[in-house]
């Protein structure tokens, strides 16, 4: 065991290894940050009892090197995982929000107009996805704005992120904005979860439903670099309906 | 995707820490401090894997079907603290076979260039 006088060594170097897992990409900081830190307390209390604090001083050297090597590779391949997921899709498909339109909750419109408001504000051609999430971010009252609020989206960092993954446009949008392909495949998506869970109308939180369905976009590459995986947003989403379903 | 990555030789060569991981593993499940140790032990001492090297494999190791989780729990022999453990799938098993013979062929040339000393009694490869 530590003696006691060296316990504060321990608490420091461990409050400086979990900072410094901030270096990597937050997913994988999500998935394995404890299982680091664990691995390296137990690294620490082997250093410590077989070679004292030459030991501590040693296993520092080695954590640094691999924290150099390790953040490189891991930034890197999540980059390439971005920008797969900004490829454009191949296909073009028709404008069909409208036609689901009829259907949509006052929030879900508004979180659609906030999208719009976006886009104007990037400057962007036309309303993707991304400008959607935003838009249930910003429609503080939905189903979804809660469920992004319970995973730690915070819209600040949402658009911070939206910034990073496209640059800002300079197109000026008419009265009848431009739909992204894959913000109509979304919708379409939302639709499909709204029978699939036999509601009548379609609400934020199927929009965002729709939104985790989907595996490529920008609206996807933005919730990767918060560190939010779709099935985690399914699973949130599905939870708080049928907690509001239960309670009335 | 687990599907259409069954045929084990589209893996190899493997990297050295994911080979090594697969030798930890093949004797058993074990957790990250686990592999860790035993990659040292297998290496006498020259491979120490770090938090980031590891676990950085481990994420690829999963998603390429080489290993799964086989629950989380506390190792009796460290503190109560619970471990993630880890073992080797039938398809991981075959890619770590596919390499070993490869590197077993490689030592076989090695050893008619007179790189190496033969092996042992009718040890030809």
């Amino acid at each position: 065991m530590i003696p006691h006088e060296q316990a504060w060594l321990l608490t420091a170097s461990r409050r400086l290894y979990w900072l410094l897992l901030y270096l990597y990409p937050a997913s994988f900081r999500a998935a394995y940050g404890r299982a680091m830190l664990q691995l390296f307390t137990d690294c620490y209390r082997d250093a410590r009892a077989a070679h004292g604090m030459i030991g501590v001083l040693a296993l520092w050297l080695r954590t640094l090197g691999d924290i150099g090597v390790s953040v490189v590779k891991e930034r890197a391949l999540a980059l390439a995982r971005l920008r797969q997921k900004l490829q454009p899709v191949a296909v073009a498909r028709p404008v069909r929000v409208r036609h689901h339109a009829d259907s949509f909750t006052e929030g879900a419109r508004t979180a659609l107009q906030l999208a719009i408001a976006e886009t104007r504000r990037y400057g962007h051609a036309r309303v993707g996805t991304e400008h959607l999430l935003i838009g249930l971010l910003g429609e503080d009252g939905g189903v979804a704005a809660h469920v992004l609020r319970d995973l730690g989206v915070k819209l600040p960092d949402a658009r911070y992120a939206l910034a990073f993954v496209l640059p800002r446009g300079s197109a000026v949008l008419g009265d009848e904005p431009e739909v992204s392909p894959r913000l109509v495949t979304l919708v379409d998506h939302a639709a499909a979860e709204a029978r699939a869970l036999n509601h009548a109308y379609v609400g934020t939180e199927h929009l965002l439903l729709g939104l985790a369905r989907l595996s490529q976009g920008a609206a996807c590459a933005i919730l990767e670099l918060l560190g939010v995986r779709p099935e985690q947003l399914r699973m949130q989403v599905l939870r708080v309906i049928q907690t509001q379903h239960d309670s009335g | 995707m687990a599907a259409e990555s069954r045929d084990p030789t589209m893996l190899v060569p493997l990297t050295p820490a994911v080979f090594h991981i697969l030798l930890a593993l093949a004797s058993g499940e074990r957790h990250g401090y686990g592999i860790m140790q035993e990659v040292l032990a297998q290496t006498s001492g020259t491979l120490r894997l770090g938090p980031g090297t590891l676990y950085g494999s481990i994420k690829r190791m999963l998603a390429d079907s080489l290993i799964a989780e086989s629950g989380e729990r506390p190792d009796p022999r460290l503190d109560d603290e619970r471990r993630r453990y880890y073992q080797l799938t039938g398809f991981g098993r075959q890619v770590a076979t596919t390499e070993a013979q490869r590197l077993a062929h490689l030592v076989g040339v090695a050893q008619r260039l007179h790189l190496l000393p033969p092996a042992a009694e009718g040890g030809t490869l």
